[in-house]
């Protein structure tokens, strides 16, 4: 029992952690990729500019929060 | 072209955590005994590779090439973005930079406060070296396996992980408590952008796209990517500097 719930304690660390902001967007962005269907030519722009979304985005929730956490113990 | 940025990647990858289970290793064998230190090391190096063999071959056997694609695709997209996210904020200053003589310092003086047992090997040495080159290593299986599967390279990619062991573990070796002075940052942002730039691709072939110009896309990618993080970095800097000029107290 002790190794599976290890095994997906390890699982879980590796694909959300800290940053479950990330793994969703990724899912959301390869969703809407598989919905638009295969031979569209949207399909790789949507993609790239899905992905500089989210580390701009992943970035700016942090810097959020830092904000938030300096305001908060001033 | 995209099995030299393989390599690139995959070395790039593996050198920067074997950098930090080097650490762990010099305190283990400088503070307790070298020699329990590196048989850790060395079972923790054959379980690993044990790993790779075992698990890759198997993927390649039973799992259909587009699907192995895409899952591979976004594994390296959550796990390229996560190190591309904190290089980001060491960056622009949100984040300390790993200083690896400070971590040094605190393992040996954590590992000295144990008691020794009088034999010849010393477990706590061994079990200290062991995990940390596991736990470092494993994130290094996941690059070799990952790359080296989607690519069908994985002999390739194995090597490459085995030859940033071996060089680091050689500079380490040299240069023993100066690991502060590798520019982990920069290659930690490297290692990022090029795996989302393969997961990008990956994952884009497993569903259908087809990449103009065929592998010679992950290079745009890779230059895509790393002007934009560029970019934001430096528009976050220079907003925070500015702020904080005018306003007597910046952010983080």
């Amino acid at each position: 029992m002790k190794y599976v719930v290890g095994f997906f304690k390890f699982w879980y660390d590796f694909l959300i952690g800290d940053t479950p902001e990330i793994t969703a967007a990724i899912v959301v962005i390869l969703g809407v990729v598989y919905f638009i269907g295969k031979g569209n030519r949207y399909q790789a722009p949507i993609l790239v500019i899905g992905v500089i979304a989210t580390f701009t985005m992943a970035f700016f929730v942090e810097v959020i929060k830092k904000a938030r956490k300096a305001k908060a113990d001033k | 072209m995209s099995t030299t940025v393989l390599i690139i990647a995959v070395f790039l990858a593996s050198a920067v955590e074997m950098v930090e289970a080097l650490t762990i290793v010099l305190a283990a064998g400088s503070s307790r005994s070298w020699r329990s230190a590196f048989e850790g090391t060395a079972v923790a190096v054959l379980a690993l590779a044990a790993l790779i063999l075992g698990i890759g071959p198997s993927l390649v056997k039973y799992v259909p090439i587009s699907s192995l694609r895409f899952i591979i695709g976004a594994l390296l997209l959550i796990f390229g973005l996560q190190w591309l996210r904190k290089a980001m904020l060491r960056f622009a200053g949100l984040k300390a930079l790993h200083n690896e003589d400070e971590i040094f310092d605190k393992e040996v003086a954590r590992l000295k406060a144990i008691p020794t047992v009088s034999d010849s090997r010393d477990s706590t040495a061994f079990v200290v070296a062991f995990k940390g080159v596991f736990l470092e290593g494993l994130e290094v299986v996941i690059v070799v396996l990952t790359l080296g599967l989607s690519a069908h390279k994985l002999l390739i990619a194995s090597v490459s992980a085995l030859a940033a062991v071996v060089i680091v573990g050689i500079i380490g070796a040299i240069v023993a408590k100066q690991l502060s002075k590798v520019p982990e940052n920069l290659m930690k942002t490297t290692v990022g952008i090029m795996l989302i730039s393969f997961g990008t691709f990956w994952a884009g072939e497993g569903l259908g796209i087809k990449w103009p110009g065929s592998d010679g896309a992950i290079v745009f990618l890779i230059l895509v990517y790393a002007m934009f993080m560029m970019l934001i970095v430096k528009a976050f800097t220079s907003v925070k500097t500015n702020y904080a000029k005018s306003h007597r107290g910046a952010i983080g």
